[in-house]
């Protein structure tokens, strides 16, 4: 029992983790609250069930298509509908998120209607058998990718070029200008590495789960607590703040009952905002 | 225009948004030439500068750069041309070591590691205490150690024009000198032409050749530091000679 509430929770927080990364680059870089994150997850589940039921690629696969898809959203939606009105504030962006989410979800319903979805795999029923408990083979691997994604993410801002721009308009946006980084250019990229991260959640969910419209609220209110719980922009941070998610959800539901799964994760947050409002590991990105 | 000026700036009007604060400047930069702005808080010394670096867009007006008009250049593409700054408030960035501060600076240039590690030893040799801390994280340097990191990093791309903007502020007298006679051998050495702006004018105009004075955005005087020294408006509203 303590060894299965170990491996449970921490098979979700994996995924937990990949999840609010992209949303708390987004907003911890580029300031960005991406109220349309969750829809843009459960757009990166779609793509996955369309490629799997047409060519029958495996979500293992295809969740590289939903990453470069999503990518380039990410990328025309922060040039030309976010960048333009910056000026307004945050207010302005928060409304044109929503929007985003809710153009994204009444496609979604026109396409597939409401009806909720899923994904089996010939091996969906496999798993892994470790002393007296067991692991779903499908969230093992779920696992797994989602831990070498953030190593990535966490590469590519620390080694490559635009990595370091990110990082210098992140820690100061001034000396970044003066020493000749593209402020917007970086902004942009920051916000389609975070839809990226997005969709290629979202194939990795459609893996284990079902979906549907109706889960992007959920996903939305997941990564708000993933966020805040590790502080924003910070990569550890956000995985950190993944696993503790996961902790606190298999907790709820094995200890009080499945219908406090959600709750619970909102109590940590209110205690997190009430005491450590910057977050559990406390420091802005790499600062 | 002379062919010597490293820098013209024709007529430009600038500001931000609706609130205009340059008018009518005329301005110039020679090649190996050190350069002072003086004025008091508000005359747009500042707004000058980040127009000349490319981070404020001017209404109209031209500014030439070796020649060539950069008035539509973006900010990136003037430092890759060889425009350092170094911003008023120093902004290095203090989560980053100092060698990596000063390696920001040179992310304009597509250079081997080789190269960059010659600029890195060119920069700790013209500001010793630097080495020392290479490893330090940025943002637990004293002030004067501070504004020596910002003013290697604006050097780690190669400038032909540095720009350093509030110089002495916050800083030690002592530390002030040094970093002064550092930028005098730049420029003697190395050939460097440097526009500072500086609220000390006493030091501004010890160290420029030349300097211009800003009054409610405008220039209204510009001569050799050595005749702004007598100028008797110069002496009583800057130094306080009565």
């Amino acid at each position: 029992m303590g060894l299965q509430f170990f491996i449970n929770a921490i098979l979700l927080g994996g995924l937990y983790a990949l999840m609010g990364l992209g949303f708390s680059l987004q907003w911890g870089i580029s300031g960005i609250i991406n109220l349309s994150y969750g829809a843009m997850v459960v757009l990166g589940s779609y793509l996955s069930l369309v490629l799997f039921n047409t060519l029958g690629l495996d979500p293992f696969i295809s969740l590289i298509f939903s990453g470069f898809i999503l990518f380039f959203l990410g990328a025309l939606v922060y040039r030309f509908s976010l960048q333009p009105l910056l000026k307004g504030g945050i207010v302005f962006t928060l409304i044109i998120t929503f929007a985003i989410r809710l153009v994204i979800e009444n496609i979604i319903l026109l396409i597939w209607s409401a009806d909720y979805r899923t994904i089996r795999v010939s091996y969906a029923g496999s798993s892994l058998q470790l002393f007296n408990t067991f692991i779903p083979l499908t969230k093992f691997l779920t696992f797994i990718i989602a831990g070498i994604l953030v190593y990535f993410t966490y590469l590519f801002m620390m080694n490559t070029k635009i990595g370091k721009g990110i990082q210098a308009v992140a820690l100061d946006k001034e000396g970044a200008l003066a020493v000749g980084v593209d402020d917007q250019k970086m902004y942009m990229i920051n916000f389609a590495v975070g839809t990226a991260l997005a969709g290629i959640t979202g194939s990795l969910w459609a893996n284990i789960y079902s979906f549907s419209p109706h889960i992007i609220g959920v996903i939305v209110g997941k990564v708000f607590i993933i966020a805040i719980l590790g502080g924003l922009g910070n990569i550890w941070g956000a995985a950190a703040g993944g696993i503790l998610l996961g902790f606190a959800e298999t907790s709820g539901a094995t200890f009080i009952g499945s219908q406090w799964q959600e709750a619970i994760g909102l109590v940590i947050m209110v205690a997190v905002l009430l005491f450590r409002p910057h977050g559990l590991i406390g420091k802005k990105f790499f600062g | 225009m002379k062919d010597n000026n490293l820098l013209q700036i024709v007529n430009l009007n600038a500001g931000y948004g609706a609130i205009q604060v340059l008018w009518n400047i005329e301005f110039e930069i020679k090649h190996r030439e050190i350069v002072c702005i003086i004025g008091a808080n508000g005359a747009g010394k500042s707004t000058l500068l980040k127009n000349i670096v490319g981070i404020l867009s001017p209404y109209n007006g031209q500014i030439l750069y070796e020649n060539e008009e950069i008035t539509r250049f973006s900010s990136p593409e003037r430092i890759k041309k060889g425009i350092g700054f170094a911003p008023e408030g120093r902004h290095l960035f203090f989560g980053l070591t100092v060698e990596d501060n000063l390696l920001m600076g040179a992310f304009q240039r597509k250079v081997d590691k080789k190269i960059l590690r010659e600029d890195l030893d060119f920069v700790y040799n013209l500001f010793k205490p630097l080495r020392g801390y290479r490893n330090k994280l940025a943002g637990n340097l004293s002030g004067g150690e501070q504004q020596m990191c910002t003013i290697g990093r604006a050097l780690m791309s190669k400038p032909k024009l540095l720009i350093i903007d509030e110089l002495s502020l916050g800083l030690a007298p002592v530390i002030v000198d040094d970093i002064v006679d550092t930028i005098i051998k730049l420029r003697n050495e190395q050939g460097i032409s440097i526009l500072i702006v500086e609220q000390d004018v006493q030091v501004a105009l010890d160290i420029a050749d030349r300097g211009y004075v800003l009054e409610n955005g405008s220039v209204v005087m510009q001569d050799s530091t050595d005749k702004l020294a007598k100028n008797k408006h110069i002496k009583t509203a800057y130094l306080g000679v009565i």
